[in-house]
């Protein structure tokens, strides 16, 4: 039995079906990617998951410490950083809170307001707030799209280091291939109108050994085997 | 401000008109009122009665339009009342308020607060329509409970509509208090402002209004600017 067992079918917009069947499991401390073409549903698809979006047919069974990382880091402007953080978890000190941000490489921010800090160093607080209160599951929206290369890269290993450590359970959804390679245990493809998963591809390769090299040839691998699988096509 | 002061002096100086006293008579004026004790224990009539109406008005106004705002029945149902007390009157809601209720403390403040409500109703209404459900959504995820979110989400999004309607209000406020003072009181600025009248006392009348307004000016400069800095905190890129 995996820790947690998704199953979200028949999402209907206006009698068109968005969503047919989606249906995976993640075990603790595992990350799940789903990456499939933009429009196809997959922010859709975490929000109903979050308990953000209900629909009568599906069960929704609040899940316990949950957290979200969105596309946007969605810091609330009038709250210092500290102030975001024990938003989320009341019980946090400022000490902390201190702590929690030198996790994430920023000391010395937490009384500032979210608009002083960088769009990089925003996400990171949005990372620290996710782990607040730690969390058994963890939702990521495309976290790291608007970002240049290195700071997704310093992140990447940010994030996967706060996993390994608490143990989280995460699903990420994207469209970068490489960022999916390299973070996630089972990579789910997508199709679009309606949503199926058409692949599910598991890395036998150890997290710390996905050098870009690595990456790059799982990529051409994936390319050489399922040509149109981005496109949403098996 | 000096400069306008200045010219006033100059002009009346110069032509002494009989109807424009000069800045100086004013001064003398509110010096004379002012150790008679009248204006003091008017001006404290006056203030005690907007400061009551004032926040009865904003307390009552914010409740109702985040109501009004957030469940659209309950808006559908009073938009008519609400389109109704938006054009009434003042004069009107004060004379029938005093005929109905009389001359009495309590339907001096209903009617201000009457003429008041409905303005706050739909400037908090429209706040409540550029609510964030982004940072609404974080909050939810976030299991942070109903009275945090309220007061650390949802509220701090309606700040600006709120100091745009406290900042109006009290304006409109002030004015309104004087008539209903002139109309059923036997203190207050409004109430001076009569007497004053019946003398044709044009320098007593000016120093009358000119301290009212000073002390308007003075919340201005010393409550609503300073919250108005604080409530900027963090919402555009631009120090303060």
């Amino acid at each position: 039995m995996s820790a947690y067992n998704f199953r979200v079918n028949d999402i209907k917009f206006d009698d068109n079906t968005v969503i047919e069947l989606c249906k995976f499991s993640i075990e603790k401390g595992q990350l799940a990617a789903l990456i499939g073409p933009s429009g196809c549903g997959k922010t859709t698809m975490l929000n109903i998951i979050a308990g953000l979006r209900t629909f009568a047919h599906i069960p929704s069974k609040p899940i316990q410490n949950l957290s979200y990382i969105f596309q946007e880091p969605r810091l609330i402007p009038w709250l210092t950083i500290n102030q975001n953080l024990q938003l989320v978890n009341p019980k946090l000190s400022d000490e902390q809170c201190d702590e929690l941000l030198a996790q994430v490489d920023l000391h010395d921010n937490g009384d500032v307001f979210p608009n002083h800090l960088s769009g990089g160093m925003q996400k990171r607080v949005s990372i620290a707030r996710a782990f607040a209160k730690p969390p058994s599951l963890l939702l990521l929206d495309e976290p790291f799209s608007s970002l240049d290369q290195p700071t997704a890269h310093a992140l990447h290993e940010l994030l996967l280091k706060l996993l390994e450590k608490h143990q989280t359970a995460a699903i990420l959804v994207t469209h970068d291939l490489s960022e999916a390679i390299a973070l996630a245990d089972d990579i789910y493809f997508l199709s679009s109108h309606p949503m199926n998963i058409i692949h599910r591809h598991s890395i036998s390769v150890s997290k710390t050994e996905r050098t870009t090299d690595v990456i790059q040839s799982i990529v051409n691998s994936l390319h050489t085997n399922n040509p149109s699988i981005l496109k949403g096509k098996a | 401000m000096g400069v306008v002061l200045l010219t006033w002096q100059l002009i009346t100086f110069l032509y002494s008109p009989d109807y424009l006293p000069s800045i100086v008579e004013i001064g003398k004026s509110w010096f004379f009122h002012w150790a008679q004790g009248t204006l003091f224990e008017d001006l404290i009539a006056t203030l005690t009665r907007v400061a009551i109406s004032f926040f009865l008005a904003m307390f009552v106004g914010l409740l109702m339009g985040v109501i009004f705002g957030t469940f659209r029945t309950a808006n559908q149902l009073f938009q008519p009342f609400l389109l109704f007390f938006l054009n009434l009157p003042a004069l009107v809601t004060i004379i029938l308020c005093y005929i109905w209720i009389g001359l009495e403390e309590s339907a001096a403040i209903l009617a201000v607060f009457i003429n008041k409500l409905p303005m706050v109703i739909v400037a908090v209404r429209e706040g409540t329509r550029v609510i964030d459900t982004k940072l609404m959504d974080v909050a939810k995820v976030y299991d942070v409970s109903l009275t945090r979110t309220f007061f650390y989400v949802y509220l701090p999004q309606l700040y600006p509509f709120i100091l745009a309607a406290a900042r109006n209000g009290l304006a409109l406020i002030w004015k309104i208090v004087l008539v209903v003072e002139l109309l059923g009181r036997s203190n207050g600025i409004g109430f001076g402002l009569h007497n004053l009248f019946q003398f044709f006392d044009i320098a007593g009348i000016l120093a009358y209004a000119f301290s009212f307004m000073v002390i308007m000016f003075l919340v201005d400069f010393l409550i609503f600017k300073p919250l108005e800095k604080k409530i900027q905190r963090g919402r555009d890129d631009v120090r303060i």
